[in-house]
């Protein structure tokens, strides 16, 4: 019986002890300021050299940075590096360093040797790097002076006036050399950065954490912790929101969207995501070469119909082939509905009683939902526009061979419209021209826009392109893609850079 | 038996390697470029062929089968195309998720399938087998992505006793994010596991040895899980050791609906992306499993039923 005894207060001391150990525990996490964060999709890398843009990792700029950054009215402002000079021929590049600014997990201060080693190592075939080396255009360097560590000195084989843009963008991140060395390709999974939150644990597109970094230069981090977490399917993030498990979610879906639109706990936040739903028309075809046809299906949709019923008003009317919100747009377009117009025009241009033609796009909701809305606006008009539905790798193979005769797609390349004008170039047919487009005036306007330095004449040079794409219509612009953000109201400050990053060191959470 | 399992494995070489040879051939007949998935819709013509070129995909088909199958038998798996790791790497990540989900997944299946087929074979035609064959054919009717949907909602959103993200947890909470997903996986093998059992279990009750077993005086207990289950496990472990080795790879849908990153969900998004050397990987890593638990079902078969022991010996 005494044996008995003891051994029920063994249990029980050991019990309680348990019990006060996990208790302490759960304070501690609970004191603990977590943000987190649900994702549709992610690149499979932290390393941003397997990136094609930096929307490819959530919480990529809170961990890396740039030297330069660009402030509200889309101007050059110093970032890791304090100052810089441009010498006269646009050849030389020099960057005065911040001192003391460190790198994570304890690879010491960044110094001039780590900024040339992050634009080496976009050449190296191991690292097997994506856009990133022709973006940051590492093929145009002659040398990098590092003898002052705290100074960086680019000397290029030709002129470049676009090298501040290039130091403020997310392929010429800096990353440790000494990290870079002693991780090879794990950097893709431990990334090493300068940003206000280091990586802790977990796996880039499937969870994981990053933590303050303490030792920032800037302003330190209010959250303790940002939690990234890949729901690639809504409802689950929608589920997950409700159970209270993420605090900040994308959505898309325009149910989900209502759902939410006079929700107690969370506010909805609709931002240009400088991506615009594009019907590609392909030029070398028989019936789309024509200029007039093309023109005459831009007034066979009802834009405003398609983004108040179908979109129920959560995406934008569109303004230009460069969405509002990027750099160098220009508003070209003004969306009209005349089916009666189209008509006369299909007529003049030889097609009375209308055509059929044949449609390629992404067999998902998000493409087939709306073309199928446009499928009908094109059957008014006379048009019988067949669809060709494929998923994603089967469809980009067919479209970038010029093979596809229309085809539909979100499509953009971030917030420089300088990245994504060229893909109506000429010399980009077939491959990133996807409209076979030719045309020299406009191949020459982009020439003159990347040689000159002059911020207003290259603007002037962009615009010009755009009023020519808009004149000759390769593609029409539907609409411009808006995404929608659901956040708890208990997380504050989610403020957002001209590029439509959020600033996550400012982000915070009350009770 | 030894001989047995040396033949078997001598025999799984081939089949790891026309496996090999068959996803080979099958993922590179599909149309859907890689190197243009990698790079991003808007990359230009010259950096995917660079890319392709330094990394070899233009070299002749057989060329590329002559690297795959010498890296594989060096135990190199290759490096996937999107995240530039090794696929090992990757597998054994992801592996945990897999294993963890399958055990527990085929346990729960097995102790709720048996059960209930006995507990149905025993009450032949009463209400309760009714009961319990209804709502097998219910259970096995629904897609496990509504199953663990309706789940999600009630016991996650609803009653929050289970999270509804299921990884990254506190080790504390780790078993109660598995909760659901074994349920979810496993109850409709439960339902054909419950039916093999039922049909199993009355053909053995029926024999003249259960009634020799019962005119000895046995316990009732002792006759229908010392006699009668155990000559109706046969049939039971053929459905448990397919059950196995198709949550392995095929638990997809459940992996998804509870946001968990296993071997499966790897395989079918490596299709997605056309990552050559993942799927290439993850097949022969599939393949080597199935061989293993193909093994393991005939090693149990001789292990419970001696007929196939001496039958195998007298071959």
């Amino acid at each position: 019986m005494k044996k008995r005894n003891k051994l029920a207060a063994l249990i029980t001391a050991a019990a309680m002890t348990v019990g006060l150990v996990m208790s302490a525990l759960n304070v501690s996490a609970e004191s603990e300021k977590v943000l987190k964060v649900a994702t549709n999709w992610e690149k499979a890398s932290f390393d941003y050299a397997q990136w094609s843009d930096a929307s490819g990792c959530k919480v990529g700029t809170a961990i890396y940075e740039t030297l330069l950054t660009l402030d509200e009215n889309k101007e050059i402002q110093p970032y890791l590096a304090e100052s810089y000079e441009v010498s006269e021929d646009y050849k030389t590049y020099t960057f005065h360093l911040r001192q003391g600014v460190q790198f994570h997990a304890g690879y010491g201060e960044m110094t001039s040797e780590d900024v040339a080693y992050s634009l080496e190592r976009l050449s190296d075939p191991d690292v097997g790097a994506v856009t990133a080396p022709e973006k940051a255009k590492v093929s145009n360097i002659e040398s990098m002076d590092t003898s002052d560590p705290y100074t960086f000195v680019l000397n290029l084989k030709e002129p470049d006036v676009n090298v501040l843009m290039d130091f403020a963008s997310w392929y010429t991140f800096v990353t440790s050399k000494k990290a870079g060395e002693e991780l090879g390709t794990g950097l893709g999974q431990t990334p090493v950065g300068t940003g206000a939150f280091e990586y802790e644990s977990g796996k880039i597109a499937e969870s994981y954490t990053v933590k303050k970094f303490e030792d920032y230069w800037g302003e330190t981090a209010k959250v303790d912790k940002i939690t990234v977490t890949l729901l690639a399917d809504e409802i689950n993030a929608v589920n997950a929101f409700d159970a209270g498990e993420i605090d900040i979610t994308g959505l898309s879906d325009a149910n989900n969207i209502k759902k939410y639109q006079d929700s107690e706990v969370g506010t909805l936040t609709q931002i240009s995501d400088n991506q615009n739903y594009y019907l590609g028309m392909n030029c070398t075809d028989e019936i789309l070469s024509n200029k007039e046809v093309r023109q005459a299906l831009s007034y066979a949709i009802n834009y405003e119909e398609l983004i108040d019923a179908y979109f129920q008003g959560n995406q934008k009317l569109p303004s230009g082939y460069v969405p509002s919100d990027c750099m160098y747009s220009k508003a070209t377009l003004t969306p009209t509905y005349d089916p009666e117009k189209c008509k006369e025009m299909l007529a003049e241009a030889g097609y009375p009683d209308g055509f059929t033609v044949t449609c390629s796009a992404v067999n998902d909701t998000m493409s087939k939902g709306p073309l199928m809305v446009i499928q009908q606006y094109l059957a008014a008009v006379g048009v019988n526009m067949e669809l060709d539905l494929a998923e994603y790798a089967t469809y980009i193979e067919k479209v970038r061979a010029g093979e596809a005769q229309m085809w539909f797609m979100i499509n953009g390349d971030g917030f420089m419209g300088s990245d994504w004008l060229p893909c109506f170039a000429s010399d980009q047919a077939p491959g990133r021209n996807w409209d076979m487009y030719q045309n020299p005036e406009y191949d020459e306007c982009l020439e003159n826009a990347e040689a000159t330095a002059d911020l207003e004449e290259k603007t002037e040079w962009y615009g010009k392109a755009q009023d020519i794409l808009t004149e000759d219509m390769p593609s029409i612009v539907c609409a411009e893609y808006m995404s929608t953000t659901l956040t708890r109201n208990t997380v504050t400050n989610v403020e957002r850079d001209v590029r439509n990053y959020i600033k996550w060191n400012l982000v915070d959470i009350t009770e | 038996m030894k001989r047995y399992i040396f033949k078997r494995l001598l025999f799984a070489i081939p089949t790891i390697l026309g496996s090999m040879v068959v996803v080979f051939f099958i993922i590179r007949s599909i149309p859907g470029d890689p190197v243009t998935v990698k790079f991003g819709a808007n990359a230009s013509d010259e950096q995917i062929e660079q890319y392709k070129e330094e990394h070899g995909y233009n070299d002749p088909m057989i060329v590329q089968l002559g690297r795959t199958i010498g890296n594989a038998l060096r135990g190199d798996l290759g490096t996937s195309m999107q995240g530039n790791e090794p696929v090992m790497d990757m597998i054994l990540a992801k592996l945990p998720y897999t294993l963890e989900l399958t055990v527990f997944g085929v346990l729960f299946a097995v102790l709720l399938g048996v059960t209930a087929g006995i507990a149905a074979a025993l009450k032949r035609g009463s209400p309760f087998d009714v009961f319990v064959m209804g709502a097998n054919t219910v259970l096995m009717s629904m897609p496990s992505f509504f199953i663990g949907l309706v789940f999600i909602v009630i016991f996650g959103v609803k009653l929050k006793w289970i999270p509804v993200i299921s990884i990254n947890l506190d080790a504390d909470k780790r078993w109660l994010g598995l909760i659901g997903p074994v349920i979810v996986v496993g109850i409709g093998s439960a339902s054909s596991i419950a039916r093999t059992t039922r049909t199993a279990m009355l053909k053995i009750l029926g024999d003249n040895f259960i009634k020799v077993c019962k005119a000895k005086g046995l316990s009732k207990s002792a006759v229908i899980f010392g006699h009668a289950l155990r000559n109706a496990l046969t049939p039971i472990i053929t459905v448990v050791g397919g059950t196995f080795a198709g949550y392995l790879g095929g638990a997809v849908v459940t992996e998804s609906v509870f946001s968990r990153p296993g071997v499966g969900k790897l395989l079918v998004d490596a299709i997605n992306a056309r990552d050559y050397a993942v799927i290439q990987g993850t097949a022969i890593f599939l393949a080597v499993f199935m061989i293993l638990c193909m093994l393991v079902t005939d090693i149990l078969y001789g292990v419970f039923d001696p007929r196939i022991r001496v039958q195998d010996s007298a071959n």
